[in-house]
């Protein structure tokens, strides 16, 4: 195998691999990238057993073949290199000699047969999507999603492609997550030719990695492809693949509630640093802190015995009954503030323990659905 | 006229047979007169118990029945209508064999065998267990442990004998009825409810001396403890740890190594290849040839969990070469990168006119590292400390567990949907058991149908812990460790259980606003040296053990 490429194709090409490469796995042949060297170019690819991924860098090639080679040593020799055209050639006895300018590396390299090769999406059920509306759905939703395995449904996000059936809404591409007190759900109208029904949970792990990957790229659409047990996406010449979460999503149009007495309107960033305040304290009880409309004003309150106690008021719009009194989890309620990007917020409360809703004024339909916590007198 | 089966053996024969001790609790009642319903071919059996079997234990039957002169007979000692001769006893087909359940029973209780009037089957009565035996009564557990246990041995005959119905009835509550349709699943239904039969694949496999079928749950599916991995040899209930290692073994890498899975699995096996005589209770056998067993419990335990609706399951897809290299570590066991909750910053603010703070807190340590996942490394310019993160936040949780307690009540966290949680019978009647305090702890359970509660609520501390798995462990741990009777320290046990599982674990990524928000927590509980168990929760290492470790 030999070829040649410019280093910051190259670097750029390493730097995304090694997201994927599994940094501590029992399996030390997954610590490596694969280089395969063909007619148009090479491929890289990276598998931590839980996502695939594979890309192209552009690169003259003077006899194919593949090999695989180290990403920690590898990346940290590509991206010292001067900028100028690097050579990579196979030797007889296994070595791989990276020549520059007059100067030369020689690494010890793997033969590639044992590295598990990224499985394709067959019958796949396929859309496109800007991949900057795309991730921003991930990202307001993502946080709402469970850490734990023994809730394996809950640790993914819900992605239902199709028209939806909630009165009112206008998306058709749908995205929910939850761990079971809380539930976030972003909604947006695509362009899907052929109208594909999807519904998929798509591990957490999978879509922190895309995000990473795609972070700032907006050229062009991100190609998704769905089947009954893997999702791949596609953007430029970056592909990656993962498994899907199989199992029953709970119905969230069931939690979602029809209707609150009270809407109160605030400044997302006052709201935000007020609840960030009113956590330092909650956080000594359980994070419990509780949320007063008085006036024209959201005050929320929490107290740690032998810490102290946090009153927060903060200014907003009322509309209907002011007699709310009901307490959240605090970080539930940062959570969600600090993913709006909407100037102001609208928060909802209904009679007794319903949860309290949270949607953006403006942009994107987005809702975040909480469960309150019941408490002996409403601290 | 029905001609005479039974007839008393001869002297080499019992001796022969390990005589042991039949009768150790209700339970055991129980388990004999099952075994005798069975053996007479019974499809229904009702077992009716009264305070725990300990007033009434009663066990009718539909099988071939017992004439006047066998009911006579079958108290005596040694008397059975099931072997003959030694030959026989290496080839048991039936449960009992050695004559000696009925008048074991007999010499502790008030028994009455009677026919039944319908003209089928017998209806055995144990009235007053251990009336004559004082020391053996002293020894009895809770009410609700024995009930536990009976329903325990009823559950383990309801899924070896899926086409008898089973009911068991305590003081006039129905607390098992399987429907003896002849499906093991259905069983299993009846026995582990509707949630846990849906996380369950089947299995069958056969090998050189048999077969070994049932069912197993899928990896995402586990248990704190070996209760729910369950084993029959032909049809008997045993319990045998090689086996339980084997079925472990299948699922190695597959799941957490501290937890383990559910099964009911069925060997089947030519009955010259088991020794069933090894324990007066018949509840242990060995085997013949160990290894080849427990290779098939493991080869069909792994086919099942990589073909069937398995394969569609977490370890399909990318893997294509999973096999070729033998290995066997499944997708989602490897380390990943693990994702953060987005978490904005604590951001400097300047404005709140009319909101007050009082903070009296001071921070001592500043963490740097989190090590391993597990431990952070953290100081105050002076020392160096490493504070175990699992125990760090036990320690905060307890004492605000202990502090709701004290003050004004605890938060309950209420779930987005309320989650149906099936117990078995021992679990359910745990769980009644501490349900008052648990619910007073935040947790908001309420019974539904007999061993099914609907979970509403988790206490506010432990709203990051799934609600039906936290409730689940923390019923099996309580099983675990027995029970306190003083209610101070069943109360603190509790607390520290809901602690425990509620609590951050080893391998959870913190950030760094997590770490410090845990390690200022830590310093407003009374006692942030060490956790609820007693164990530290943190080591410091002082400037002078650092001089005197460098030698200086
Ligand atoms: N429910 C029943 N229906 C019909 N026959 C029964 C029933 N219960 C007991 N018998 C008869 O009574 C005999 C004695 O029962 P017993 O339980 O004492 O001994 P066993 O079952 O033969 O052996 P083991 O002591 O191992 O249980 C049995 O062999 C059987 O013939
Ligand atoms: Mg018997």
């Amino acid at each position: 195998m030999e070829f040649s490429c410019e280093k910051r194709e190259l670097q750029i090409g390493v730097a995304t691999a090694e997201k994927i490469v599994a940094t501590r796995s029992t399996l030390p042949i997954l610590g490596n990238i694969l280089f395969e060297a063909g007619k148009g170019g090479i491929k890289l690819s990276a598998n931590n057993l839980e996502v695939g991924m594979e890309l192209g860098v552009k690169a003259n090639v003077n006899k194919e073949g593949s090999i695989l080679l180290p990403a920690k040593t590898l990346s940290g020799i590509v991206s010292k290199l001067p900028e100028t055209k690097v050579t990579f050639k196979l030797n007889e006895n296994g070595t791989v000699r990276i020549s520059y300018d007059q100067s030369h590396f020689s690494l010890h390299s793997l033969p590639p047969d044992e590295f598990p090769a990224l499985g394709k999406i067959k019958d796949g059920k396929t859309f496109s999507v800007d991949p900057e509306i795309f991730i921003s759905m991930v990202k307001q939703t993502i946080f709402a999603v469970s850490n734990s395995e023994d809730k394996y449904m809950l640790t993914g996000v819900l992605m239902e492609v199709g028209k939806s059936n909630i009165p009112g809404e206008t998306n058709n591409l749908r995205m929910v997550a939850t761990d079971g007190y809380r539930l976030a759900k972003r909604g947006e109208k695509i362009e899907a030719k052929g109208d594909p029904a999807i519904s998929a949970i798509i591990p957490a792990k999978a879509l922190t990695e895309l995000v990473k990957i795609l972070e700032g790229k907006k050229k062009e659409e991100l190609k998704v492809c769905v089947s009954a047990d893997q999702i791949s996406f596609r953007y430029e010449d970056i592909y990656m693949i993962s498994r899907l979460i199989q199992g029953q999503f709970p119905d969230y149009k069931q939690v979602i509630p029809k209707k609150s007495s009270t809407r109160v309107t605030l400044d997302t960033r006052d709201f935000l640093r007020s609840a960030e305040r009113a956590a330092v304290i909650a956080s000594g009880s359980a994070n419990v802190t509780s949320f007063e409309v008085k006036g024209e004003s959201l005050h929320l309150t929490a107290n740690t015995p032998d810490v102290g106690s946090v009153v927060e008021i903060i200014k907003a719009e009322v509309k209907g009954p002011e007699r709310v009194r009901i307490s959240f989890n605090i970080r539930l309620i940062t959570d969600v503030l600090g993913a709006i990007n909407s100037e102001k917020v609208m928060i909802e409360f209904g009679e007794g323990l319903s949860p309290g809703v949270i949607k953006p004024e403006s942009g994107g339909e987005y809702l975040y659905i909480v469960m309150p916590i019941r408490t002996q007198e409403g601290v | 006229m029905v001609p005479v089966k039974i007839q008393v053996l001869p002297e080499d024969l019992i001796n022969k047979i390990a005589a042991g001790e039949v009768v150790e609790r209700p339970a055991s009642v129980v388990k004999e007169l099952v075994e005798n319903s069975l053996d007479a071919g019974a499809t229904q059996i009702i077992v009716e118990i009264q305070e725990a079997g300990k007033k009434l234990i009663r066990v009718s039957d539909n099988g071939c029945g017992m004439s006047e002169a066998e009911i006579e007979i079958s108290l005596e000692r040694h008397s059975t209508s099931k072997i003959a001769s030694v030959d026989d006893l290496f080839n048991i087909q039936t449960l009992g064999f050695r004559g000696e359940a009925l008048p074991s029973i007999a010499s502790v209780s008030k028994m009455k065998i009677e026919r039944n009037p319908s003209g089928s089957g017998v209806t055995v009565e144990a009235k007053n267990l251990f009336y004559n035996t004082p020391a053996r009564k002293k020894f009895l557990k809770a009410d609700s442990t024995e009930v536990g246990h009976i329903g325990e041995i009823v559950s383990k005959y309801a899924l070896a004998y899926p086409q008898t119905a089973f009911r068991l009835i305590s003081d006039g509550k129905p607390l098992i009825n399987s429907p003896g349709t002849g499906k093991l699943i259905d069983a299993i239904l009846a026995v582990y409810g509707t949630d846990l039969s849906r996380g369950l694949v089947e299995v069958n496999n056969e090998f050189a001396a048999g077969k070994v079928y049932g069912f197993i749950s899928r990896p995402t599916v586990t248990r704190i403890d070996k209760n729910y991995e369950t084993f029959f040899v032909n049809r008997r209930y045993i319990k045998n740890f090689l086996l339980n290692r084997a079925l472990e073994e299948a699922y190695r890498t597959l799941i957490p190594s501290n937890r383990y899975p559910v099964a009911v699995l069925f060997i089947e096996i030519d009955p010259r290849q088991v020794d069933v005589n090894v324990h007066p209770a018949k509840r242990e056998v060995k085997f013949l040839k160990t290894n080849e067993v427990m290779e098939a419990v493991r080869s069909a335990v792994r086919k099942s969990l990589e073909v069937g609706d398995m394969g569609k399951g977490r370890e399909a897809g990318l893997v294509e070469s999973n096999k070729r290299w033998g290995i066997e570590q499944p997708v989602d066991q490897l380390p990943m990168t693990s994702f953060q909750t987005s978490n904005p910053t604590f951001t400097q603010y300047n404005n709140y006119p009319e909101a007050e703070i009082e903070v009296t807190a001071i921070q001592p340590l500043i963490p740097l590292y989190q090590l391993k996942l597990t431990y952070i490394v953290a100081t105050d310019g002076e020392e160096l400390a490493l504070i175990d993160q699992h125990a760090a936040h036990e320690r905060i949780l307890y004492d605000q567990l202990t502090q709701g307690a004290r003050v004004n009540g605890q938060g309950a966290q209420t779930l987005l949907v309320p989650e149906t949680i099936d117990l078995v019978t021992s679990e359910a009647e745990i769980l009644k058991d501490n349900l008052e305090y648990l619910n007073s702890l935040g947790f908001d359970l309420e019974l539904f149908g007999s061993n099914s509660y609907i979970l509403r609520a988790v206490p506010a501390v432990s709203s990051k812990s799934p609600a039906k798995q936290l409730i689940l462990d923390i019923i099996a741990e309580l099983g675990e460790t027995g029970k306190s009777v003083q209610l101070e320290v069943k109360q603190e046990n509790l607390r520290k259980l809901v602690a425990c599982h509620s609590a951050i674990k080893a391998g959870d990524k913190l950030t760094a606003q997590e770490m410090n928000q845990l390690i200022r927590d830590l310093y407003t509980t009374q006692n942030p040296l060490t956790c609820p168990h007693g164990r530290p929760t943190m080591i410091r290492l002082t400037e002078a053990e650092l001089l005197k470790r460098f030698g200086r």
